[in-house]
């Protein structure tokens, strides 16, 4: 037994108390996802908002329950946690994880975490139709990988919002990738990379979310007299 | 060396990390040249001028004119591309544990006291009063109508003792690896 092999022992050891599988990318797509959902709520929060936790019956939670692969905001398969969002003078906005949105194409894409009014949801669950990306408020396209980003990813991205026409998509990741910032920059993309955990990039993207409530307050909400 | 970590990835379910891994060795290292191009006896010549500065060029008595940016790639090394698996196994056995801690924290961060009265009430306006909201405990994934992908939640991956012992062993490979 060489040293590595000593350690790689080790460390089987310490991981196998862990309680989730590491055989698929999704578990932790799915944790980024909840991760950014987070971020968003904290920029609301500074830019004057006010949140709390709801099901689809209208409970208050303090146990939060994502879907772990898009679905259909309507769906009663479970009771799916959202947040509605308050801003002084605005209508309430909602924030969902995982959703599907209607394209100006007619064709239904995906939302890792979705920002949009509370009438367009609530149509969305009153009539069992998606909620439409020209009537979104913010979409972030969150990617969770271990070592490399494809320029699909960018590519997919600057398409899916050409269709969705929402106004303030972004597009966050753990990992830098200089192409991707190239290509999503020259398409004029909001973009930021190397967002995780005490990073000066999770910074930076909650104040691009801020500016984005902050203009959404500004022209949705009352004038002061 | 390289042959063990695989050995090990695919044994614990992480084959997927390995492909991604595979697929940043097979696209190489990015690479950016500058090159100059010049008229010699009526022949268009380009000059590798990479890394050269202005005072470089100005030593040299070369012009910064006429240099282009051309984008390259070169295959990674047998020592870079043990680094990525160490690093990719890091970003799945500890960061994401770091992630899954966060996301439960921020949620419980963002709530302004000063925003609510002493009844724990949210004052937005004179006459909307919400409730506040109560702490979250634990964020949980669960599939959707026609979905397989496994259930999770944060509490599965929330802890700090078996992430630094990860952490620290991780990081006493990569210390293996480049001696």
């Amino acid at each position: 037994m060489t040293k590595i092999d000593d350690l790689l022992a080790d460390l089987g050891d310490a991981i196998n108390g862990r309680e989730v599988s590491y055989n698929s990318a999704s578990a932790a797509s799915d944790i980024y996802e909840g991760y950014a959902f987070g971020l968003v709520i904290r920029a609301a929060v500074a830019a004057g908002g006010f949140i709390v936790y709801r099901d689809r019956k209208g409970n208050a939670v303090d146990r939060l329950l994502f879907r772990t692969s898009p679905g259909m905001l309507y769906s009663t398969a479970h009771p799916y946690t959202y947040g509605v969002l308050y801003f002084p003078g605005c209508d309430p906005l909602e924030l969902h994880v995982g959703v599907r949105v209607q394209g100006k194409s007619g064709v239904l894409h995906e939302c890792d975490v979705l920002v949009l009014s509370m009438n367009e949801a609530n149509l969305s669950r009153s009539r069992s139709v998606a909620p439409r990306g020209t009537r979104s408020l913010m979409a972030i396209e969150c990617k969770y990988y271990a070592s490399y980003l494809s320029l699909y990813l960018a590519r997919g991205f600057h398409g899916l919002h050409s269709d969705l026409g929402l106004k303030y998509p972004f597009f966050v990741a753990n990992l830098r990738a200089q192409r991707i910032e190239r290509y999503l920059t020259y398409h004029n993309r909001n973009w930021e990379n190397g967002v995780i955990p005490h990073s000066r990039h999770a910074v930076y993207f909650e104040g691009q979310v801020r500016e984005a409530f902050k203009k959404y307050q500004s022209i949705h909400g009352a004038l002061a007299p | 060396m390289q042959q063990k970590l695989r050995l090990f990835a695919s044994a614990h379910g992480m084959q997927w990390v390995l492909d991604e891994v595979d697929e940043a060795v097979s696209l190489g290292i990015s690479e950016a040249r500058t090159l100059r191009q010049s008229t010699r006896q009526g022949q268009i010549t380009y000059e590798d001028v990479t890394g050269l500065d202005d005072l470089a060029f100005a030593k040299s008595g070369r012009a910064r004119k006429g240099t282009e940016e051309f984008a390259g790639r070169r295959p990674m090394t047998d020592l870079e591309q043990v680094e990525l698996l160490v690093t990719a196994l890091r970003r799945v056995l500890v960061d994401l544990d770091g992630i899954a801690d966060e996301a439960v924290s921020i949620l419980n961060d963002p709530v302004d006291r000063e925003q609510q009265d002493s009844l724990g009430h949210a004052k937005l306006d004179e006459d909307i009063v919400l409730p506040a909201s109560p702490p979250v405990y634990e964020i949980s994934f669960a599939p959707d109508e026609g979905s397989t992908s496994p259930p999770i939640s944060t509490g599965a991956l929330r802890n700090p003792e078996r992430s630094s012992r990860a952490a620290e062993l991780l990081a006493q490979i990569d210390r293996e690896i480049r001696s």
